[in-house]
């Protein structure tokens, strides 16, 4: 090897090593594009009257009050665009769920109206098929990749 | 096209040279498509038939190389069944960028043949991966863009070796003497 090669050598190595620190750096940013919010959430929903004892401590943030109906299907890659946290407050069967959008570190569920609070201790989801499950309030947060609308789109492959 | 003499043809023994340089890239080809997934991703190979291609880089024209490595390509797809599916194309650009820029790296005497060798193995990879964001249409494939150059440095060492020593071997048996330039 001559010693342009080692210089060569120790350049793609660099390379390397800058594209892992990258993308650790800002490699999370952008896990989820492509995928979509699925949020489902029970028939009956509980009357509203639990927000006080849910919103205690969200002073000054900016809840939007919506329904899982509305966040279902909502793409990741736009909220990424976006580049803002978002606060959506919505009914469970038990009552009030507030789930919490953050750039770059994906979906979780902020606070709920519970008693184990296991929803909540999930943390964020940031990856395809990921899930936060609420079972006292019958809430299922997943991140999911976007169906295919077309028959054909939906089969792998055609062997002949 | 290959150069020709002054009859016209290319030099039967320039021909037999490159066939076989054809059938060695194919058969290393076809062993690297056996081996399953080394890689994240389906379809991206180590780039073991650029040994062929750098050997054929000292030895030959640049567009003599060319064609064995567009001919080894598509033969390669016809035996293996995968010709025109995404394989096929994922390999091919992989060779294709590989050899231009390989060709490219060439030109500077300062490398030997194991810098051209990285050259190749990295642009392989770029080239596969390019191929697979642009099929799948979509960019988040270059996540694995790091682990790719990461594969590149020892797989174009490898080749690398591989290409000088067999360089050496032909040139000590003064094989490159007897092609016609």
């Amino acid at each position: 090897m001559s010693r342009h090669d080692w210089i060569l050598l120790a350049g793609m190595m660099m390379a390397a090593a800058l594209a892992f620190t990258l993308l650790h750096w800002w490699g999370t940013a952008s896990q989820t594009e492509g995928l979509v919010l699925h949020v489902a959430a029970p028939a009956q929903t509980a009357a509203a009257g639990t927000e006080n004892e849910v919103l205690e401590g969200l002073d000054g943030i900016r809840l939007e009050e919506t329904t899982a109906a509305a966040l279902d299907g909502m793409s990741m890659t736009r909220l990424e665009a976006a580049g803002e946290a978002r606060y959506w407050q919505i009914q469970g069967a038990q009552g009030t769920l507030v789930l919490h959008f953050e750039p770059g570190r994906g979906i979780e569920i902020l606070k709920a109206h519970c008693p184990d609070q296991v929803c909540v201790r999930t943390g964020f989801i940031q990856k395809a098929g990921q899930s936060i499950v609420c079972v006292p309030n019958e809430v299922i947060v997943s991140l999911q990749t976007p169906y295919k609308n077309t028959e054909k789109e939906d089969v792998d492959a055609i062997l002949q | 096209m290959p150069s020709f003499n002054d009859h016209g043809r290319i030099p039967a023994r320039k021909l037999v040279l490159l066939a076989l340089m054809v059938a060695l890239s194919m058969g290393l080809h076809a062993v690297e498509n056996m081996i399953p997934f080394l890689f994240p991703m389906p379809g991206i190979k180590l780039g073991l038939a650029n040994i062929i291609t750098v050997i054929c880089l000292y030895l030959f024209q640049r567009r003599e190389v060319l064609i064995v490595v567009v001919l080894r390509v598509i033969l390669v797809g016809l035996i293996a069944g995968s010709f025109l599916t995404p394989g096929f194309w994922i390999s091919g650009s992989g060779a294709l960028i590989s050899f231009l820029s390989m060709a490219a790296a060439c030109r500077f005497p300062k490398f030997s043949s194991v810098g051209v060798s990285l050259v190749g193995a990295a642009a392989h990879n770029i080239g596969q991966l390019m191929m697979v964001s642009l099929l799948m249409g979509s960019k988040a494939v270059f996540y694995y863009l790091p682990w790719l150059l990461a594969w590149a440095v020892p797989m174009g060492l490898l080749t690398g070796f591989s290409a000088k020593a067999a360089i050496k071997a032909l040139r000590n048996t003064g094989l490159d003497d007897t092609i016609e330039p």
